[in-house]
């Protein structure tokens, strides 16, 4: 059984804790005294076992579960509620400097997070709408580049030689070029070759190009991390065992080393995603993130700055609820982590 | 070690190259024209041509992309006729709109950033190492527990997020700074550092959470080690151990992950400038290319990337200082 | 890099209480501040100005001879704060064309002709540099005479002289100085391409422009082709600022311009400041226009516009004496209603008209333009980008700040437009469906939601098409633009009709691209009305005639949607005397302005 670090450090030897797990007794409740038997565990059955257990885990994981669905479910609630994130309230807005009318940015009972001050859009159905943008593009873009990191990775931490060389090079490359600048530039410049002039580009295709643009730019940790991983265990001798009983690299690469490092990778993944979320809202910041008409959170809060002091709920409500987002694949993922690496800091 | 450092240099210009191509063809891809953008009322073709031609962007891209790294090494010559210009080296051109030369933008812009980076790593470099120490002392209390979940609420709050709060709470609502703004050290120290407290504490806030971390389990580590318990069985005062044994050890990879931040930090700081209304580099990049203003967005993504890739090295370079296990090359 | 091990579990949890406490005090901290009620009154953005222009072209003695009247209260001294966000591009007279370039330069520059402003809605045109705006020496609107006053001095009490004048018109032909405003080259040269044989002074050309002589040293002329009545406005801009050869700089002169007007530049950091003194050679006694009160000007060019309004509302003593030139953001209007401050503001419609311009290429039939004109919801176009304080509903193609402005309405309807209005306009027409392209800003994209909605409400079908903003004009001034409806903005560049109504709307002009007429208008009555117009004799019958054009234009063609004029609502502080905001250039003028001690 081998041992997975969390983390690209060297590799400390065998686990005693994890040896007491498997063998840990599980006692029978109501049998007094209790028949003891072994009961053998994988990794990840005991990773599992130990999440669940985390109670900060669990409501970390409630509230991405409840953000998830609510992205989702965003046109049921738009029938429910009957409003679209669309429809402007412009009566509802004051004609001189076009502020919400009445208390923390036109709260009532149609408008339970009040109204965005300039087109008077309802800013519940907005978030509601912009979670589910963000949610998406942040776990499309994080499953992308971990794929292509994964890829990118084992393949130069097995190879060694000069193919290692020239990955080290992109790697450095992708981490030194600007990637706001990079992200302005291009992408207009790609909508254009792909739609004419008087086609409505699709939004659709806007947060692909986002989607994109992450990936091309954040394969780069995972590939580190997982060559790093893979430079370590390659020299295991299971591996070596494997290469002399003829097993082609395929198979090694497949069946030796990626059931490995799926630990660090899984927790990479749920960390990443939360840095897209914050990246996603960046982008509006220097006009280059999701077009209009789409609900965007970024974009709100964008909107948002020079209000803060005449219409605080506007920037609050985006906000607090990417940081809560944030926050909570946070927690989430340093529990996995803690799941997936049971070494105690004692 | 010299022979790292220079086969490290050649990479890092060879990168710059790169980068510097990358951007050339970015620009010339992009359908509108500089020209354009300048021409305000008055855009026939006759007019647009001629800007072109003033400005050098007519000739063909290879031509531009050779001029342009003559300019960088050996200077060139700018202009024609009555209105021909001397750029010596580094020549980095002229900005297509004032006709201000590039170095001198980016000696208004890069002491912006630089000053906003620099105050801020020490203000996560203070935050992160303090509180990750004493929380490694006091394991398992209650301030353990408070400091270390307060970082992490750290590292999940947004620069655009929280820069905002503390906006409206320290400056529109009580006025107890003043509006962030920058004023060069040389001309007023206490001013410039009133000017980007601001800023500092939410960088600094935001970035602290990976340091007290960090220096937390190093110094765990540090402190379980024999030697350390044999300094306190000898009876030296806490301090000491703590200081000159774990302190020393817990430093090496401090200081190379910060680092690694700072280089990527004077790369990035578009968000931070935007908030707090700050012209540094990350915003005049920006609107450079809005404007394709070429000589500014090539001058500032090189000087950006440079800064990276150089932290790099050096970060690379201490390490193997430090720590005479890790052999270079 | 190590990850370090993980910490107790009972931490964890701490951590989840500590991210709800600050959720929660985040919270509190924004509602408190945010915790009064914002309710519909109060706000002075609507056209309480709805002053109409009245004054033109004066060659009245008591307007044309220095000094300048005296400013009632006014008193010498102080130094008068200039807040300006993004600082000047070009301070040089050949390239500086932005409004604020304009007025920084009324104080370091006197051109041939100059704007006579009181505030009160009576522009007039008179002599700046010259003694009167310009004598038509055959009536026939071809050859203009000025005859430059004595005792004009430069910075280093030089006197200015025709020559210089010449020099100055001569080097802005040249494509390296190409920034500037077009007109009198165009006119000299008889082509839009102006500088297609006469390239200016350098690289061995003419030290005179074809058709400008220079008889005396205090007489210039200009020689057109073809009749040109509208000379006296031109001869106000920059264009007609002496610059002396010995002193041309060529790209330099951006930074150090040589003053010929009452203040010189003492100094000059770009992206911080730029600090004017008094020019000791400067006369008063030859200048009509300027007083020149205060001591210094000093323009800030490090703060946003939010925290320009922040300031000027604060009025701190720092502040005191000075104004901004960047209009309040939306989200500070609320701080500008109490009393106090109020009286600090300085609003009103600028140059700059507003509209939801249809491309006549692709929208044929007069009705269905009526029926977009009956749809477009002008209020909330304005409500997206601030409201009343951002401007105000527009019915006309001329601004109100133009000579001779009539105001009429030829399509009435509500400003949130009349969707039944505009089914019965339609009749059996299907509405087509529309494109409806916009610059790709913040703003502009907000203001094309707020325009796809209305005209959807309508019965429309709208898709929107974001265009970069460096591209934007070039874009739908191609003749062949494949949009239907596009927002576009157009200042009159001095108060006549002239400069209104041929450039947008007259149908010869269009070529395949750089096409200012973006509407593709083209009716060949309103062409021949435009040639009338433009040789009418007098200032006064061709404004009437412009306003009577621009009401038939609407009234039978409806090529356009007229949505609003623009407004410019800007702070002053407590200490500014004087200051009104200029109809020529929509920000408070420097020239008559003092500082209260």
């Amino acid at each position: 059984m081998s041992n997975t670090t969390v983390g690209s450090g060297p590799s400390k030897p065998g686990n005693s804790e994890t040896a007491a797990a498997v063998l840990r007794v599980d006692p029978h409740p109501g049998e007094p005294g209790g028949a003891k038997a072994f009961v053998g565990r994988s990794p990840g059955q005991l990773a599992w076992i130990r999440l669940k257990r985390d109670r900060t885990a669990l409501v970390s994981a409630i509230i991405l579960i409840v953000a998830m669905v609510v992205g989702l479910s965003s046109p049921l609630i738009e029938r429910i509620t009957g409003v679209s994130p669309t429809d402007q309230f412009t009566d509802k807005l004051t004609s001189f400097g076009a502020l919400p009318v009445g208390y923390l940015g036109g709260i009532s009972a149609e408008h339970p997070l009040g109204l965005e001050p300039g087109l008077g859009r309802d800013i519940l159905m907005q978030l509601v709408y912009g979670l589910r943008t963000s949610l998406f593009i942040a776990f499309a873009a994080a499953a992308i580049s971990t794929v292509i990191g994964v890829l990118v990775g084992v393949i130069a931490g097995y190879a060694r030689g000069w193919l290692d060389g020239v990955v080290n090079w992109v790697i450095d490359l992708a981490l030194a070029f600007p990637f706001l600048i990079f992200a302005l530039a291009a992408i207009p410049v790609v909508e254009n070759r792909f739609f004419g002039a008087r086609d409505e580009i699709p939004a659709s295709f806007r947060v692909g190009m986002i989607i994109a643009t992450f990936a091309i730019f954040n394969w780069t940790n995972t590939a580190r991390l997982v060559r790093g991983q893979v430079i370590s265990l390659r020299e295991r001798e299971f591996v070596e065992a494997a290469r002399a009983s003829g097993a082609s690299t395929w198979h090694i690469l497949l069946r030796q080393l990626l059931p490995n490092i799926w630990a660090p990778i899984l927790v990479t993944v749920s960390l990443n995603v939360p840095a897209f979320i914050t990246a996603e809202a960046a982008l509006a910041f220097v006009g280059i993130g999701v077009t209009e008409p789409t609900p965007d959170l970024g974009r709100m809060i964008f909107n948002s700055i020079s209000y803060i002091s005449a219409d605080p709920m506007y920037t609050f409500v985006p906000g607090v609820t990417i940081f809560l987002l944030v926050l909570a694949f946070n927690l989430f993922g340093d529990s996995l982590r803690d799941a997936l690496d049971p070494k105690s800091s004692r | 070690m010299v022979r790292f450092v220079i086969r490290r240099l050649l990479l890092a210009v060879t990168t710059l190259f790169a980068i510097s191509v990358i951007t050339f063809l970015l620009f010339f891809a992009v359908p509108s024209s500089p020209a354009t953008v300048m021409c305000g009322k008055q855009c026939s073709p006759e007019q647009i041509a001629q800007t072109e031609h003033r400005l050098g962007i007519d000739k063909p891209i290879v031509e531009q992309y050779g001029t342009f790294v003559k300019g960088i090494f050996v200077g060139r010559v700018i202009g024609e006729g009555d209105f021909i210009r001397d750029c010596p080296a580094p020549c980095l051109g002229y900005s297509f709109r004032t006709d201000e030369p590039v170095t001198d933008i980016l000696g208004r812009t890069i002491p912006v950033t630089v000053s906003i980076v620099f105050g801020a790593a020490v203000m996560w470099l203070v935050i992160g190492v303090s509180l990750g120490m004493t929380s490694a002392l006091k394991r398992g209390t209650v301030f353990d527990r408070f400091a270390i979940g307060v970082s992490l609420v750290g590292a999940s709050l947004q620069v655009y997020f929280f820069g905002l709060v503390l906006l409206l709470v320290f400056v529109y609502s009580t006025g107890l700074l003043p509006t962030p703004s920058y004023t060069p050290f040389t001309e007023n120290p206490g001013k410039w550092a009133l000017g980007l407290l601001l800023p500092w504490i939410t960088l600094g806030f935001l970035n602290s959470a990976l340091y007290a971390r960090l220096s937390r389990a190093q110094m765990l580590e540090t402190l379980s080690e024999d030697y350390v318990r044999t300094a306190r069985a000898k009876g030296l005062p806490k301090r000491t151990v703590y200081i000159r044994h774990a302190l020393r050890a817990a430093i090496t990879p401090i200081i190379t992950i910060a680092g690694l931040d700072i280089g990527a930090s004077l790369g990035g700081t578009v968000i931070t400038e935007s908030i707090f209304g700050l012209q540094g580099l990350g915003r005049t990049a920006v609107k450079a290319v809005g404007d394709l203003n070429l000589p500014i967005v090539l001058a500032t993504v090189l000087v950006a990337a440079a800064f990276i890739v150089f932290a790099n090295i050096i970060v690379d370079m201490l390490y193997a200082v430090v720590d005479p296990r890790v052999r270079l090359g | 890099m190590t990850i370090p091990k993980k910490e107790t579990r009972k931490g964890t949890t701490v951590r989840l209480k500590i991210g709800a406490l600050t959720a929660g005090a985040l919270s509190v901290a924004l509602v408190a501040s945010g915790c009064s009620k914002t309710t519909e009154d109060g706000g002075s953005g609507d056209d309480k100005k709805a002053v109409v222009q009245s004054g033109l072209i004066s060659y009245d003695a008591a307007d044309n001879k220095g000094p300048a009247p005296a400013v009632e209260g006014g008193v010498k001294g102080g130094n008068v704060g200039v807040l300006l966000p993004d600082g000047f591009e070009h301070l040089d007279p050949a390239r500086a064309y932005v409004n604020v370039a304009s007025l920084a330069g009324q104080l370091l520059f006197r051109s041939l002709n100059g704007y006579r402003e009181d505030g009160k809605g009576k522009l007039k045109v008179v002599g700046d540099l010259a003694e009167n705006p310009g004598t038509d020496v055959n009536k026939d609107c071809k050859v203009w005479e000025f005859k430059i006053r004595q005792g004009v001095k430069y910075e280093d009490g030089s006197p200015v002289t025709a020559a210089d004048v010449a020099y100055g018109v001569a080097r802005s032909f040249s494509k390296n100085l190409s920034e500037g405003p077009h007109y009198i080259q165009q006119w000299l040269a008889d082509s839009k391409e102006y500088n297609a044989t006469y390239k200016g002074p350098y690289d061995g050309g003419a030290d005179l422009p074809p058709g400008v002589t220079v008889p005396d040293a205090q007489t210039i002329r200009f020689t057109f082709a073809k009749p040109q009545c509208d000379m006296p406005y031109a001869a106000t801009m920059s264009t007609t600022v002496p610059v002396p050869k010995a002193k041309d700089t060529k790209t330099e002169y951006d930074r150090k311009p040589f003053s010929s007007g009452p203040y010189k530049i003492k100094s000059y950091a770009i992206g911080q400041s730029l600090v004017l003194e008094r020019n000791p050679n400067w006369d008063g006694n030859t200048d009509p226009l300027r007083t020149a009160l205060p001591d210094t000007f000093t323009w800030n060019f490090t703060l946003q516009a939010d925290q320009v309004a922040e300031r000027l509302v604060a009025d701190a003593d720092a502040d005191k004496s000075s104004l901004s030139w960047v209009p309040v953001p939306a989200a500070q209007l609320a701080k500008t209603t109490t009393p106090e401050v109020k009286a600090r503001v300085i609003s009103g419609p600028t140059q700059y008209v507003w509209y939801m311009t249809i491309n006549n290429n692709r929208i044929k039939d007069v009705n269905v333009r009526r029926a977009l004109n009956y749809a477009l919801d002008k209020d909330a176009l304005l409500k997206a980008i601030g409201g009343s304080a951002a401007g105000t509903p527009a019915t006309t193609l001329l601004s109100p700040t133009v000579g001779g402005f009539e105001k009429y309405d030829a399509l009435p309807a509500p400003v949130t437009g009349d969707p039944a209005k505009v089914k019965e306009v339609l009749g059996s027409t299907p509405p087509p469906p529309l494109v409806l392209a916009y610059a790709n800003s913040p703003r502009r994209a907000a203001q094309a939601e707020a325009a796809r909605k209305s005209f959807e409400a309508a019965g429309f079908k709208v898709t929107t098409k974001a265009i970069d903003p460096t591209n934007y004009y070039t874009e739908v001034g191609r003749k062949d633009n494949p949009y239907d409806l596009y927002l576009t903005g157009w200042a009159a560049d001095w108060p006549g009709g002239g400069t209104v109504i041929p450039p947008l709307f007259d149908g010869r002009e269009i070529a395949e691209t750089g096409n200012q007429n973006s509407a593709y208008f083209n009716e060949p009555s309103v062409g021949a009305e435009i040639d009338r117009i433009g040789g009418l004799p007098s200032e006064t019958e061709r404004a009437k005639a412009w306003a009577a054009l621009d009401k038939k234009i609407m009234t039978d063609f409806a090529p356009t949607i007229p949505a609003y004029y623009d407004a410019s609502y800007t702070l002053i502080g407590s200490k500014v005397g004087n200051a009104f905001q200029s109809d020529a250039f929509g920000y408070p003028s420097l020239m008559n302005i003092y500082v209260k001690q």
